[in-house]
């Protein structure tokens, strides 16, 4: 039996837009396993940043969630469905922060322009803990020296615009994880950020992750990422999931042709002055268009394909 | 060996008495690609925006190598730039703003014909016909408007109006970082076999060291606005000299999961 | 990377469907700009939409409430022509004022289409066509008289021509003072831009209804109603152009900077082309709603100064003239329906509000969605 920190199934969310409905989420399955790092991958459009959206029940209309459940299980408590809670739920403000929390893709718009980052991690504690404001400054100093900020009695009453793009990313972890989460969802936390400074605060996940021991669910586009830092990776295209397996199932021995494709189309694999592979080049269209339900494989991998081509991968 | 097309010495540039390039010097030779490649606030956006003349230099020369023999580009006026244009192009970063919203495809591709005064109506719209077959657009884009394309589609268009006067060296500045994976190695292969087809010369500005490894000839690493290294691709990537490099090329997360570095090997990696 | 909507076929609609679309669905600003089209109609055709001229007096009906349009008579018959009853007037012992009451033994019919008063349609075509009329015998006063015994509905329409027409003629003006200055400022940069910047602090700097008041009270009274008429435009507009030259300069400033812009300049672009042709058409649909949210501060305006005596003055009908009349709690009291201009000049301001506000959400949303990829 599998520890799972968080059940997705059949989860559907849609856009209503002046041209129709437009379905963001297809009635998409997978499980997050507790302590672990898991990276969902795709493209833009494959609907991975609207799933880490519905799991903070943060989908705004004109998007709604459609269908499907969301079983949250802490540890320890009781599992409930987070798309179940009303509005005025307690348990939805302890979503929010307290169980799961979220590190942004743009430090800047995360953090407010006209709090000091001390103010703005303490108030993070403070939104979930009844304790005293002098407790919640020293937490956050405590937390902001963890994820690597230093001379912390004068950089505390600093204001974001006073940090550089990598330093505010610091930030934004101390706050997500100062209430610590069980389940922190990153979503492109290195996007916007410089290779060296990205390096940097990959690191900080993972050593946080392994300390604090929590679950992560990393969302990114960047195959490198995903391979540094993912222990179980989700493909995801056009709202479905295509393939689930573990990090090295994926990126070593890829069965779906998009995967594979997505993996021949990063110019750091490709050998210099040969062409690149696209995406179009390794499928027909036929292959991946068409939604087919997850299969599981005897070596634990889950992946949708058409019964012919599945037929042929057991085989071999 | 093929002749220099450009050649830059010196050049510095500052804003408000901060140099955000300085004392930079290289050339281009024609027919390959040279990268520049950097981190952000390396100066490597505002060095090609002084060699296209969108900004002015405070000092150094751009000679370049025109038709009609070299130039300094750096003291020409505008009106003596207009020539030279048609030879230097440049494909921009952002897909979405570097298409005027509201002219059609047709009339964004027309334009830089009809600055340049290039033939008739019936045989501007053959030349355009023309650009978006190598671009691999169908004909039906024509009377489109930006919005109706994919980041992909779009770039394609910039890069088919960057190449509608013929230059012979063209300027990308990040052109296929904002795209997705499998998008981007559509545009790198498209710029490779426009590359050869057309011989152009590129100066490939970049963040991603994996692009520029994959298409540059030779490369231009740059930080603080000055040349830390400089030299063939082969070389630099495999035998870095500066710090820097070594530290760039470490920080390049590899997509093998077998050469996931440990914690602690990347806490070296900081300078 | 966004995961936006995925992709739908959108095809050659161009931007400008593209706000049309929005802006369709914008309930209020819809039933706005069929409100403001029909009186803006009305409002040039007021001579046959009315069926009185200005100064035509009903000495029958001096200060008489507004009359009701009847299809069913005092014996419940129907009749399909609709009609209207004279009035009585008898004078209250106590007040000395007349008081009117429907006299169900006049009964006046209204003909539409039918002749009446002579008049000159933009003083070019000769007719006594109207769009209603009781004919030659009796009379039809759907918003009441004045004290002059003069018909207000006709009074409002011909009002409106002057009050809406300075609105426009005075958004036109700001037009193009602020998209002059701010254009000259934002492009040409330097000194230019900061002189013009000072003089724009400035004219903000002054309370600007004391300075209209002054202004316009040293318009020459020798003046012709049409003199003072532009007089009055000139000095709103005088300090309209400041707000939009400063929003043409940002967007010059902003402009200059964007990708596709200097892709014009790379390519060769003579900075006449640039402007027209990349420039002024991307900020077209701002100017729009600007332009729209302005317009009711000039109505008002406009009404202010008249209402206050220093504006228009008549035989100049305009609604700002027409209210000057209910500027006393008496007037208030007895004959409320002398307010009637007043509703007007409320119901096409928020009409206008409501409308700007509709473009601007159509319009805004596209700079928005270019998707930050």
């Amino acid at each position: 039996m599998t520890d799972n920190i968080l059940e997705i199934r059949d989860l559907a969310v849609q856009f209503k837009t002046d041209f129709g409905v437009t379905r963001a989420l297809n009635g998409i399955s997978f499980e997050l396993p507790r302590g672990k790092v898991t990276a969902v991958v795709g493209e833009s459009g494959s609907g991975k940043s609207v799933t880490a959206n519905a799991i903070m029940r943060l989908i705004n209309p004109p998007g709604k969630i459609a269908s499907g459940n969301l079983i949250f299980s802490p540890d320890g408590g009781t599992p409930f469905d987070i798309i179940a809670l009303k509005e005025t739920d307690p348990r939805l403000v302890q979503i929010r922060g307290d169980l799961i929390s979220m590190v942004f893709q743009e430090p800047m718009t995360a953090l407010s322009p006209v709090y000091s980052v001390g103010n703005q991690v303490a108030e993070a504690i403070l939104c979930h803990r009844h304790i005293t404001k002098q407790q919640a400054w020293r937490e956050a100093a405590e937390m902001l020296v963890r994820v690597g900020i230093d001379d912390i009695s004068r950089r505390i009453h600093q204001y974001p615009f006073e940090f550089s793009g990598g330093m505010r990313q610091r930030v934004v972890i101390a706050m997500a994880l100062v209430c610590n989460p069980e389940l922190l969802i990153c979503d492109e936390p290195t996007t916007a950020l410089d290779v060296t400074i990205q390096a940097e605060i990959l690191t900080l996940i993972l050593n946080l992750q392994q300390e604090l021991n929590n679950s992560v669910l990393f969302i990114t586009h960047d195959l490198g990422v995903v391979a540094q830092t993912a222990d179980q990776v989700i493909v995801m295209y056009q709202g479905r999931v295509l393939e689930i397996g573990s990090v090295r199932q994926i990126l070593k021995a890829p069965l779906h042709p998009y995967t594979r494709g997505l993996l021949a189309a990063i110019p750091a694999l490709a050998k210099k002055g040969q062409r690149l592979e696209t995406i179009a080049s390794v499928v027909g269209d036929e292959d991946i268009e068409t939604p087919y339900p997850l299969t599981r494989l005897k070596d634990g991998r889950q992946i949708s394909l058409s019964p012919q081509a599945l037929e042929r991968i057991i085989n071999e | 060996m093929n002749e220099n097309l450009l050649e830059v010495s010196n050049l510095t540039k500052c804003f408000d008495e901060a140099p955000v390039v300085s004392d930079v010097s290289f050339s281009v030779k024609s027919s390959e690609t040279l990268g520049i490649v950097g981190e952000s606030g390396s100066g490597k956006t505002t060095l090609v925006r002084c060699i296209l003349r969108a900004i002015d230099p405070d000092s150094g020369t751009i000679l370049y190598n025109s038709q009609n023999g070299w130039r300094e580009m750096q003291v020409l006026t505008n009106v003596d730039l207009i020539p030279l244009r048609r030879e230097i192009q440049m494909v921009f970063q952002d897909p979405f703003s570097s298409l005027n919203p509201r002219m059609t495809i047709s009339e964004i591709l027309e334009e830089p014909l009809i600055i340049h005064g290039v033939g008739d109506k019936s045989s501007r719209r053959k030349l355009v016909l023309d650009m978006l077959a190598k671009v691999q657009l169908s004909k039906d884009t024509l009377t489109r408007f930006p919005h109706a394309f994919s980041g992909g589609q779009r770039q394609r268009i910039g890069i088919a109006r960057a190449l509608m006067l013929r230059p012979k060296l063209v300027v990308c500045d990040e052109s296929v970082s904002a795209l997705d994976v499998s998008v981007q190695a559509q545009v790198i292969n498209l710029l490779e076999d426009l590359q050869e087809e057309l011989g152009l010369t590129y100066i490939f500005v970049a963040h991603d060291l994996s692009v520029i490894r994959h298409i540059c000839d030779r490369v231009l690493v740059m930080r603080h606005g000055r040349v830390v290294e400089h030299g063939l691709v082969e070389n630099v990537f495999s035998d870095p000299k500066e710090d820097y490099t070594k530290l760039l090329l470490s920080a390049i997360p590899s997509p093998d999961p077998d050469i996931r570095l440990r914690p602690e090997d990347r806490k070296r990696l900081v300078l | 990377m966004s995961d936006s909507p995925l992709e739908f076929d959108l095809d050659e609609v161009s931007p400008r469907q593209l706000i049309w679309q929005r802006f369709k669905r914008h309930r209020l600003a819809m039933v706005s700009i069929v409100f403001l089209v029909l009186i803006y109609l009305m409002a040039g055709f007021c001579e046959f939409v009315t069926p009185y001229g200005t100064e035509t007096r009903n000495v029958k009906a001096i200060n008489a409430p507004p009359m009701t349009i009847r299809f069913v008579d005092e014996g419940g018959q129907i009749s399909l022509r609709p009609f209207v009853y004279g009035y009585d007037m008898h004078v209250n012992a106590d007040t000395w004022m007349r008081e009117y009451t429907e006299n169900t033994n006049f009964r006046y019919p209204i003909y539409f289409f039918s002749r009446g008063e002579r008049y000159r349609l933009w003083g070019l075509i000769d007719t006594d066509l109207h769009l209603f009329t009781t004919g030659h015998k009796g009379y039809v006063h759907f918003f009441g008289t004045d004290q002059l015994g003069r018909d207000l509905f006709s009074r409002v329409f011909y009002g409106a021509r002057i009050s809406l027409s300075i609105g426009i003629v005075g958004v036109v003006l700001t037009l193009f003072l602020g998209i002059f200055f701010g254009g000259v400022a934002g492009y040409l940069g330097g000194i230019v831009d900061r002189l013009v910047q000072r003089i724009i602090e400035v004219l903000q700097s002054l309370p600007t209804l004391p300075l209209w008041m002054a202004l316009s009270a040293a318009l020459p009274v020798a003046w012709s109603s049409i003199g003072v008429y532009f007089g009055i435009t000139i000095i709103l507009s005088l300090f309209g152009w400041p707000v939009l030259a400063r929003q043409v300069r940002g967007r010059f400033l902003a402009l200059r900077e964007e990708d596709f812009v200097i892709s014009a300049r790379l390519l060769g672009a003579s900075r006449m082309r640039i402007i027209f042709k990349h420039m002024l058409p991307s900020f077209t649909s701002h100017t729009i709603t600007t332009a729209t949210l302005a317009i009711p501060g000039m109505i008002l305006g406009e009404t202010a100064l008249s209402f206050l005596g220093i504006g228009l003055r008549p035989p100049v009908v305009s609604w700002g003239v027409l209210m000057q009349q209910a500027q006393n709690y008496q007037v208030i009291v007895m004959t409320p329906w002398l307010l009637i201009p007043g509703l007007f000049v409320v119901l096409t301001v928020m009409a206008f509000n409501f409308l700007g506000d509709g473009l601007r959400d159509a319009i805004d949303p596209y700079s928005a969605n270019r998707e930050a990829s």
